[in-house]
């Protein structure tokens, strides 16, 4: 009996314990605090005994009681009612029309809308019935209980009559299925509700609000303007009023909009007016039998009078003409004001050829760890592939990063294929510079984390030769030519480059590891600083024999530079050309146009095991490792297992791809400079085109005695695709200088045009505001701060309902400097609207996956950038300097969500992006004096996620030494001596594409460059120019 | 407080409802009550997910498993003992076609420790250790069978999944006593060791090297018992408290998932497996389809279905117990639980009605082969469409607004 006598109980106190109840204690609590802010005290809030104790209040309370007693010995009406519902349309829908490939905005925004689709939708729903019960005479029998109230107490929300709420229930629960029903048949089950405590969002809130203001004595109105939106407590109070003309008004629960349309709202009016009912029109008393019963004596009564069809008086007529003409009151209406003006500007960060020559990295992955918000992530240790990212932007493949070549798009397919790779040798580069926040919306189209510029060596004005040679440890050979002449009116360069190796991994058979590239590139100019054409012609080759396949977590602890047998085929190859005239000419007035036209093909086709023909994925299986099957699966790719049955074969194919670019693209520059007052206007058009044409085939091997063996089995073409792109950019960015400030804004525009096959061309138009602002406050003291909008566009073929990649991003900071001592601050946020991951088979997706964009959701980056340099300069002309640069990055995805994108995987809200070190830094030490060189450098990262869903495993932080060691034994010798991981640690930079993929070991080099005089009092200055940002 | 005699009837009123409210959970005992809400019936499903299904099916596979390696035990003596062994081989190959049967119950409830590490909350991969299949590699146990290293007492640890479990004692039990699996030249054909065994050597060799596998098999059944049951590493408690500390569930819904993702094992084994490829139906373009059946040596294939579709049933049932069907009528679907149950029968009389393994079926009569491959379809459809739907569908919760 005691369990029962509790459980009584708690049916009775539900009503305030329930979140979903109005009277939820807390609302209570929250509607008491505004009432004492209304009424001025405590005692004016709660209103007084004789508001409690008055007989209505009293049958308020006893209806509640009574109602929740019914409900215990009754079925509730609504049981299962909105479930049935829901899945009758849902499957009723599914049959007849089947299920629909609708785009599926993000998860946030579907959540969103359906959370206010319900909002609206119920509140509507009892708008409607409230309305009826007015309006229709049978149903006003049992709504006069609730009018009947004499006083308002928040309770008098309880005082229905039961067979009213029925009918509230089954509307309820009729709106809520076929909703649900729907947006499941339209979304499949993708879209949830928002909530807090189980309860809609929004209903919970405005319950909370003024909910039990509604029915008090607490007279609170809403300005004018708000109570044409939104319900006041006071105009529902009104709607309570004596008067039977004001209980036809405000049937509205939260929304003043459908009173509006059916012209029945009315403003509150300034004082309360007297509530309840005429008692010659009450069909009850005021006592509990006579609100049960009464009313029910009154449905009798109209039931009985409609079976001898004597028709009631038809209150409908009545209400038109006696509502009232609504109070206009005024308003105003805002138009909400462009998001603040376009602007450009931003951070930047220049690599200088002196930099690059005291490093020496042949593998571009070194050389950018060094810039502070660039993080990559190694994939074979030499940086063949690179992943590069940029403040948060995800590295896979550089997708994310707008790459350049001096200046013309570097990447093979920038808008078809974003994730295409070619990077020209290190050895080639004279510079890079590193554009980040507004900075990066010049150049296109990734403008989200940044843009990439590599410098290639410019046409002499004089004859140049220099030859490099290096030798190193596995056969590692370098060689690097440079011979060319010119003048001031022309020049020509010719430029050289091989670099090869056997590598540092060992194939458990004998087959051929490592690599064997070549650049080639002829420069010629003629002209002069005014006018004048440039010519660049490239040629470049690769052989790798380089594989997607990693190792399992056991066999990285045991043998990290091993390569499994199953990689044995596998090899890369690929040719590319490029092309470039560019055109300049400078005017007296200060304007400057430059135009150049390009063109790049690249062809490659690389061989490599994809898959297991039926067994388990590459990826989960050296992840994870297993037990069972798995280590058959295992011991196969090994060579240790045969496969010895058709899920076993290995699935080695061919990803035969093409790629051109090409284009036009001008830059106009016209700059005004006072002494205080300066302007220059940059004016940026590029018209380009690129298309990549792919051929994947799969042919299935066994596994045979630890070799491949082809099975003869059918060759399965897995794609065979052409995906073509067209854009046009334009910028506009200006530097205003006024004094020592320069306020810097800039738009970009693009329109693409991208087109798989023959499906139906997409269109993307996008409009990019930036805005920057750079001081002068000191002579040694410098601030700037920046916003833009970024964007990625979408890839041809992805789904109609994958969109853009955009977000604000804003960055702001300072500079100090002051002579041999530098340091800089720059703190940097960006907001995605929706971040997406692109599809890479290196990053773990198929064949049909590639390309594909997801769509992330909202996601925050934030975090940041610190450098400090400082240079002595000591006796015997020697100069010693350190630098410091550190970065701090957070990323994390601001919903949850379930992706079939391999990096993210199951989400929840606050998980970070994968391969994103929360911090990044490097210390460098260097030595020089005028013959000779010592720089040393320390470059650590903190642990990342290999999957945002996933804690583990992760990718555990790892720190790498690397120094050179220059002599200059003439001014036109250098002999240098390079080290990179000193230590030999053993690092682990990856899970993806498949696997454990460990960092280079120890690599020790010697080599020699004979060459231009070069003075080497310039290399301690270099030194500071060497990692300099603007 | 009683002022009029309105007042009185009305609280009369109040208080012979609340005597009726205090009574009402007497009245409700004698089956008349309302479906139970749905969260109970799915904390009793899952209560009963691992005593009423799986702790059963493992009990019966245990029991098999225990006759299969004295069986075992009795053929290797006979080997030793010389002799006509043939009888002792039968006996050998009867009670390894139980453990079969009875194992094929197992299999359909791949939950937790059975379940693959890859792809299960909590997987250990320990059906792999009993019956490994389609990883099988007969070539392998016959190289074991010449290498003997299967005498070694850490065999089991440092040997591959299809060096042992049921699938290799298909091999080691059914193969014709001269042959073996190897291509000529692999290391037993191509030094000759495998002849220099002769064909007694062979036997005695592989019935000892049953021996140690049939071991191997009811070990790890053993296993999966003790971590199922109370006593041990209580995995049915685990299941039964999803969201709860100890569990490696998130959530009620994510046990309930693991039971589901179970039921999947007939859609992408049974019906793709073990019936579309050997029937040409599926991934088997250009090979000898009927090759890929399961236990070709020893057949039976038609067997181990009807006993997956058993198993499925009682998955879905929950036995004796609670299973996913009450929940489907708790949530008001008692056409869909009924539609499967009957595409469940269907599929039953389908598979009774298949009497020869499914490769001979493929290359004489593939009819009755076909025909059980549609009627699993039947289920599976269903399991895929309506019943998914039912079960991740959700209905939104109001704030109560006016008069609601």
């Amino acid at each position: 009996m005691t369990e029962r006598l509790w459980l009584v109980g708690g049916v009775l106190l539900g009503p305030f314990l329930e979140p979903d109840s109005r009277t939820w204690w807390p609302a209570l609590l929250l509607s008491l605090g505004l009432a004492v802010l209304v009424t001025g005290s405590l005692r004016g809030a709660l209103g007084g005994w004789a508001l409690w104790s008055h007989r209505s209040s009293v049958l308020d309370l006893k209806l509640l009681v009574a109602r929740r007693l019914l409900g215990m010995l009754l079925p509730p009406a609504s049981l299962g009612l909105g479930y049935a519902l829901a899945l009758a349309l849902a499957r009723g829908l599914d049959h007849t029309l089947g299920v629909p490939a609708l785009p599926a905005p993000p998860g946030w925004a579907l959540s969103a809308g359906y959370t206010l689709l319900l909002f609206v939708a119920w509140d509507l729903s009892r708008w409607l019935l409230h309305r009826l019960m007015h309006e229709v005479p049978l149903l006003w029998e049992l709504h006069q209980v609730h009018h009947s109230a004499e006083v308002l107490t928040p309770l008098t929300f309880h005082r229905v009559h039961p067979l009213e709420s029925v009918l509230y229930a089954l509307r309820g629960a009729l709106v809520s299925g076929a909703l649900a029903g729907l947006v499941f048949w339209l979304w499949r089950g993708q879209v949830v509700e928002l909530t807090v405590l189980g309860v809609n969002t929004l209903g919970l809130l405005l319950n909370a609000a003024t909910g039990n203001l509604r029915h008090s004595h607490v007279w609170l109105r809403f300005p004018a303007p708000v109570e044409r939106w939104l319900l006041s407590p006071a105009q529902h109070q009104l709607h309570h009023g004596l008067d039977p003309a004001l209980q036809r008004c405000n049937h509205g629960t939260w929304l003043a909009l459908w009173d509006r349309a059916a012209g029945t709202l009315r403003r509150a009016p300034e004082a309360p007016v007297a509530l309840g009912l005429p008692p010659s029109e009450r069909n009850h008393g005021h006592d509990l039998v006579s609100a049960l019963l009464g009313p029910l004596g009154g449905v009798a009564r109209r039931l009985g009078a409609l079976l001898v069809l004597v028709s009631p008086v038809a209150r409908a007529q009545e209400v038109s003409a006696e509502v009232p003409e609504e109070d206009e009151a005024p308003y105003s209406v805002t138009v909400v004001a462009p998001r603040g003006v376009p602007r450009v500007g931003g951070s930047a960060h220049a690599v200088s050829e002196e930099e690059l020559e005291r490093w020496g990295y042949d593998d571009i992955h070194r050389v950018l760890t060094k810039v502070p918000g660039v993080y990559v992530r190694g994939e074979d240790g030499f940086g063949l592939r690179p992943n590069i990212g940029m403040r948060g932007g995800s590295s896979d493949r550089s997708a994310k990063v707008a790459l350049l070549q001096d200046g013309l798009p570097l990447a093979p397919a920038p808008y078809a294929a974003p994730a295409a790779y070619y990077f020209p040798l290190s050895s080639r580069l004279v510079g890079l510079e590193v554009f980040k926040g507004a900075a990066s919306i010049r150049y296109g189209p990734q403008t989200i984390g940044g843009a990439i510029n590599v410098l290639t060596r410019p046409v002499p004005t004089g004859p140049v030769a220099s030859l490099d040679l290096a030798v190193g440890m596995r056969s590692t050979a370098e060689l690097h030519g440079v011979a060319g002449t010119g003048d001031e009116r022309r020049g020509v360069l010719l430029e050289a480059a091989h670099l090869s190796t056997r590598g540092f991994k060992e194939l458990d058979v004998p087959a051929p590891t490592g690599f064997s590239r070549q650049d080639l590139s002829l420069k010629a100019a003629a002209g002069s600083s005014k006018t004048g054409l440039e010519l660049a012609l490239g040629y470049g080759r690769e052989s790798s024999s380089e594989t997607y396949l990693g190792l399992s977590a056991s066999d990285f602890a045991q043998t990290p530079y091993r390569r499994y047998a199953a990689s044995a085929l596998d090899h890369m190859a690929w040719q590319h050309t490029e092309e470039s005239l560019t055109w300049w000419l400078e005017l007296d007035q200060g304007l400057t146009v430059r135009t150049a036209a390009y063109h790049r093909w690249l062809g490659r086709a690389w061989t490599k095991l994809n898959r297991f023909s039926g067994g388990p994925d590459l990826h989960d299986l050296l992840l994870l490792g297993g037990e069972g099957q798995s280590e058959v699966y295992l011991a196969i790719l090994r060579g240790e297992e045969d496969s010895a049955s058709s899920d076993q074969e290995l699935m080695i194919g061919t990803n035969d791809r093409t790629f051109h670019n090409g284009g036009l693209q001008s830059t106009l520059l016209w700059s005004e400079q006072g002494r205080k007052l300066g302007s220059t206007l940059e004016l940026g058009v590029r018209l380009h085109a690129d298309d990549v044409v792919r051929l994947h085939t799969e042919d299935p091997y066994a596994m045979t005695d630890g070799a491949l063996l082809a099975t003869g089995g059918e060759r399965l073409v897995t794609l065979d695709a052409h995906t073509r792109a067209r854009a046009l950019s334009v910028y506009l960015a200006e530097d205003a200088r006024l004094g020592p400030l320069h306020v810097l804004p800039g738009v970009r525009f693009e329109t693409i045009h991208t087109r798989l096959d023959e499906q139906s061309p997409r269109v993307q138009q996008v409009l990019l505001p930036g805005m920057g602002l750079y001081a002068e406050i000191l002579p040694w003291l410098e601030v700037l701060t920046g916003v833009h909008r970024g964007f990625s566009p979408v890839p041809p073929g992805a789904p109609a309902e994958v969109r853009p990649e955009t977000a604000y991003s804003g960055e702001a900071g300072l500079r100090l400097e002051q002579g041999q001592s530098r340091a800089e601050a720059i703190g940097f946020v960006s907001q995605y609207d929706n971040l997406t991951g692109q599809c890479t088979l290196s990053g773990g997706c198929t064949d049909s996956q590639l390309d594909q964009q997801f769509n992330g959701g909202e996601a925050r980056v934030y975090g940041l950038e610190t450098l400090a340099e400082q240079v002595w300069l000591l006796p015997h002309r020697l100069a010693v300097g350190g630098t410091l640069s550190w970065t701090y990055t957070r990323a994390t995805f601001e919903t949850g969500f379930v992706s079939e994108f391999p990096q993210w995987g199951p989400v929840t809200a606050g998980d970070p992006l994968p391969y994103l070190p929360a911090h990044q830094g490097t210390a460098t030490l260097l030595c020089e004096h005028p013959r000779a060189g010592l720089a040393l450098s320390a470059t650590g990262r903190s642990a990342m996620r290999d999957s945002a869903g996933e804690e583990q495993p992760s990718v555990p932080g790892a720190l790498q030494l690397d120094a050179t060691l220059h002599v200059w034994p003439t001014d036109r010798i250098r002999a240098y001596a390079s080290g990179t991981n000193l230590t030999d640690a053993v690092i682990l930079e990856s899970w993806r594409p498949f696997g454990a993929r460990p960092a280079a070991p120890l690599q020790l080099s010697l080599g020699v460059e004979v060459g231009e005089p070069r003075t080497p009092r310039q290399a301690v200055l270099a030194s500071r120019r060497g990692s300099s940002s603007w | 407080m009683v002022r009029t005699a309105g007042d009185l009837r009305g609280w009369l009123v109040l208080v012979a409802l609340g005597a009726a409210a205090l009574v009402q959970p007497l009245a409700c005992n004698d089956g008349s009550k309302a479906p139970p809400p749905t969260a109970d019936v799915l904390l009793e499903l899952l209560a009963d997910v691992g005593p009423e299904v799986v702790e059963p099916a493992l009990l019966g596979a245990s029991q098999s498993a225990d006759a299969l390696v004295a069986a075992c035990l009795a053929w290797a003596e006979a080997e030793s003992a010389g002799g006509d062994t043939s009888s002792a081989r039968a006996s050998a190959q009867e009670a390894w076609r139980g453990a079969m049967e009875r194992w094929q119950e197992v299999e359909v409830l791949q939950i937790g420790p059975a379940a693959s590490s890859l792809t299960a909350v909590a997987g250990l991969d320990l059906r792999d250790e009993v019956y490994s299949w389609p990883t099988t590699n007969p070539c392998r146990v016959d190289q074991e069978t010449v290498y003997g290293g299967y005498a070694q007492p850490d065999f089991f640890e440092v040997s591959l999944v299809n060096s042992y479990g049921l699938d290799a004692l298909e091999t080691l039990l059914f193969s014709a006593p001269a042959v073996n699996a190897c291509p000529g030249q692999v290391d037993i054909n191509a030094d000759g060791s495998w002849d220099t065994l002769g064909e007694d050597g062979v036997q005695q060799r592989r019935a000892d090297y049953a021996v140690v596998v049939a071991g191997g098999v009811r070990d790890t059944i053993v296993s999966l018992q003790q971590a199922w049951s109370a006593q041990g590493g209580d995995f049915s408690g685990k299941v039964a408290r999803g969201g709860e500390e100890g569990s490696p569930y998130a959530s009620p819904e994510q046990a309930l998932n693991a039971v589901f993702d179970a039921l999947f094992y007939v859609e992408l084994q049974t019906k793709d497996k073990k019936l579309a490829r050997p029937l040409g139906l599926l991934d088997c373009a250009g090979t000898d389809c009927a090759d890929e059946v399961e236990t070709p040596v020893a057949g039976g294939s038609q067997v181990w279905i009807a006993a997956n579709l058993r198993s499925f049933r009682a998955l879905f049932t929950g036995g004796a117990g609670t299973g996913m069907d009450e929940l489907v009528r708790s949530l008001g679907e008692e056409e869909l639980a009924d539609a499967v149950l009957s595409a469940l029968d269907q599929a039953d009389a389908a598979a009774a009605a298949l009497t020869v393994p499914v490769d001979v079926a493929a290359t004489t009569d593939p009819a009755p082969a076909l025909a059980l491959h549609a009627a699993i379809k039947g289920v599976t459809d269903l399991l895929k469409g309506d019943l998914a739907t039912l079960l991740v569908l959700q209905v939104p919760s109001e704030a109560a607004g006016d008069n609601d």
